[in-house]
């Protein structure tokens, strides 16, 4: 099952600004009931400085690929390659070495920091752990991480308990950019927060891309968040890529049934446009992933699959500039429903003094 | 204008299954009022020496067939304020002050049988998490039976059959089958489900729904919204749903309120509300989301700061450290509900709309 599968890498943006490259990445767990293919022959690439999105539901592989992207899990098949070196193969120091350049800022704030160290001393074990710099320009090193977390160095002496939810998934930031790491890949970074906490972090994520020129990775299933955070998008189904665009091309002309879909459930607090909107519902659950439907994964549940979805694995084609989209037949079902998945981007309404 | 809480006999339409009216069920209150009206209702934590006041003081009506949302952030008292509507508050937890009638029976003092009936009755609730609310060890079909025996004089035949029925009618295909097996073989949209169809079981006036998709993917929340609308449209009755999410209002609620430190902080039409928050919290949390109908360079604006801690009552207003349009009087006085424009009501010193004080005779009390 380790043959290189499919087709070639689909690029999507200049090659010279290439930071990030999986190439038929695949991850596997194996359980009693079977083998769990998470991810399966999965390609894209993101370019340096670029926000690159993950998005999809439970049990789609993007957390699985996340996490294999940082060598936080086992890769079956396929390759990561960071800035030209293939991390996938490397093993003890060269690995550590290149670990510096990437790091990883977990969805739960509250299993992702240990209990028993306090905030300085979180953020300081990297620097520990790789040798870096002695113990009063490691202090200097955290108090300044502190400042840009937006907290300060009162909270060096703080434990995970004694801070809230916000709190802790900043010293969970501050942790990973202690090492200066060129990519952060962000696993549902605000899905554990309040809604009114939940912007606090967007923004700071935000601020720090900017200052620091990261690559991010961010998992998410929020789909306003994404669209708010991302330039590109890659929407995964069953552990597959259905779709990847650039942010404004995937909401503005969504071409998979299941990004439409998605887009479409998505709720707005707006009366006018939830009350209007034509919703497409899913018939039934996401099937298992140990026993995939075969050909396209989603026709079980697509309105639009035909025989042809059971036959034939769909392959990512091109359909504009950088829109790749895995549907056999994307370009009938554009025309044919032009009007209803669209959700209306700016123009159509008039938001609460926004 | 008195709708009718027992489904009405047309709704069988093309479906095979209805929601049949409940002959032998507990007696209805009349309708002439709010099916609900919760007076100053007050509910206190005891955690360790300190005493937590969850809910402090809230009032608010639900009429027949209304869907309200009740919205706030975990601590703000939303979800203390459902469970104890049917006396459901963990052991530390009371209610310590106030009135909830259905009808005109006082939910907060019925005990035994009358409480009994009156829980998966007239008032039903959903939970968020449907694998820790379901028993793991009895069949989907003997956790449905039981409620339907336990609020009706029939046989356990009869039970079977309602409850083959109502999965039906919750969209859980096989039903008959299904009904032998346990909640773990059941995905976490099909559980919701099976909740949902043991909470209609006995075509309640009012169904409790807390955070009934927060589990879920949204494309399975879309299935679960769309099935409570319609069930509400069918069986006529009101719906309280608890969310946190302000899409979610906006899809299905009549009227909001929006809760923060234990208080209703605003209430209201949810367009209204949505369209024109006049309580500071209310249009920092609209402010703070990312929107798919705003254009994508939207600046967000967080709400600095976090929630107050629940165990210290302070003079002023709870939002004051965290409020961009402070004044002097919300220090020292918390400020009550009051009107702005028809049912939309604020507890706020300030006019949002001019950052200024609100002037006590330019607005409708």
């Amino acid at each position: 099952m380790t043959a290189p599968a499919a087709g070639p890498v689909v690029e999507t943006q200049p090659a010279d600004q290439e930071f990030l490259r999986v190439e038929n990445l695949s991850v596997r767990y194996e359980g009693r009931a079977g083998v769990v293919r998470a991810v399966d022959d999965i390609s894209f690439t993101v370019a340096r400085g670029e926000a690159f999105a993950l998005v999809g539901e439970s049990g789609c592989g993007k957390s699985s690929t996340g996490r294999a992207i940082v060598q936080l899990e086992r890769i079956a098949a396929g390759s990561v390659a960071m800035d030209g070196t293939r991390i996938s193969t490397l093993h003890g120091k060269p690995l550590r070495d290149m670990r510096r350049r990437f790091q990883m800022v977990f969805q739960d704030p509250y299993t992702s920091l240990d209990p028993r160290l306090a905030a300085g001393a979180i953020i300081r074990e990297p620097l520990e752990i790789h040798g870096i710099g002695d113990r009063t320009s490691r202090r200097r090193r955290s108090d300044e991480l502190l400042r840009t977390v937006g907290l300060d160095e009162t909270f060096d002496q703080r434990y995970p308990r004694q801070l809230s939810g916000g709190q802790r998934q900043r010293v969970g930031i501050a942790r990973a950019l202690a090492l200066q790491p060129d990519l952060l890949v962000c696993d549902e970074p605000i899905s554990a927060l309040d809604v009114s906490i939940q912007a606090q972090i967007v923004t700071l994520l935000e601020e720090l891309q900017a200052q620091l020129g990261l690559t991010i990775v961010f998992i998410a299933h929020d789909l306003a968040v994404v669209r708010h955070v991302s330039d590109r998008v890659a929407v995964m189904y069953l552990g597959k890529i259905v779709e990847t665009a650039p942010v404004d091309a995937l909401f503005g002309r969504p071409l998979h049934p299941y990004t439409q879909a998605l887009i479409s459930a998505a709720p707005i607090p707006n009366t006018r446009i939830e009350r209007r909107r034509k919703r497409i519902i899913l018939k039934g659950d996401v099937p298992s992933p140990i026993n995939p439907p075969s050909g396209c994964r989603f026709r079980t549940r697509c309105p639009f699959a035909q025989q042809r979805c059971a036959d034939e694995v769909p392959e990512l084609r091109t359909a504009s500039s950088g829109h790749v989209v895995a549907c056999h037949f994307f370009e009938e079902l554009e025309g044919r429903q032009a009007e209803s998945h669209a959700v209306l981007p700016a123009a159509a309404t008039s938001p609460a003094r926004a | 204008m008195t709708q009718r809480v027992d489904a009405p006999e047309g709704t069988a339409g093309s479906t095979p299954a209805t929601v049949r009216p409940a002959p032998d069920g507990p007696v209805r209150p009349v309708l002439d009022g709010p099916v609900l009206d919760v007076r100053n209702l007050s509910v206190e934590f005891t955690a360790g020496k300190a005493t937590v006041r969850a809910v402090r003081g809230i009032s608010y009506t639900v009429a027949a067939g209304e869907t309200v949302g009740i919205v706030g952030e975990s601590g703000s008292g939303k979800s203390a304020s459902a469970l104890a509507l049917l006396q459901l508050l963990p052991a530390n937890g009371r209610v310590s002050g106030g009135h909830a009638l259905l009808g005109t029976t006082d939910l907060l003092t019925l005990a035994g049988k009358p409480l009994n009936d009156l829980r998966g009755g007239s008032v039903a609730m959903v939970y968020q998490d449907p694998l820790s609310a379901l028993n793991p060890v009895l069949t989907v079909g003997r956790q449905i039976t039981e409620v339907v025996e336990r609020h009706r004089r029939v046989s356990h035949r009869e039970a079977e059959r309602r409850a083959v029925e109502l999965l039906d009618i919750v969209g859980i295909p096989g039903a008959k089958r299904r009904l032998g097996e346990y909640p773990h073989q059941f995905s976490g949209g099909m559980r919701q489900r099976v909740m949902i169809a043991m909470a209609i079981s006995c075509a309640p006036t009012l169904l409790i729904a807390d955070e009934p998709t927060t589990a879920l993917d949204v494309t399975v929340q879309a299935q679960i919204l769309d099935l409570l609308g319609e069930l509400k449209r069918e069986l006529g009755m009101a719906l309280i749903v608890i969310t946190h999410d302000l899409g979610i209002v906006a899809g299905i609620t009549d009227r909001v309120l929006i809760m923060y430190a234990g208080r209703i902080v605003e209430e209201g039409p949810t367009e209204d509300v949505l369209d024109d928050p006049r309580m500071p919290y209310t249009l920092g949390l609209l402010r703070s989301v990312p929107r798919l109908d705003l254009p994508r360079q939207s600046a967000l604006t967080p709400i600095p700061g976090t929630p107050p801690d629940p165990t210290v009552v302070t003079a002023g207003c709870p939002f004051l450290p965290r409020c961009p349009f402070r004044i002097d009087r919300c220090r020292a006085e918390n400020p009550a509900l009051d009107n702005v424009g028809p049912g939309h009501r604020i507890a706020c010193w300030v006019d949002v709309t001019v950052g200024a004080p609100r002037s006590a005779d330019g607005v409708t009390r």
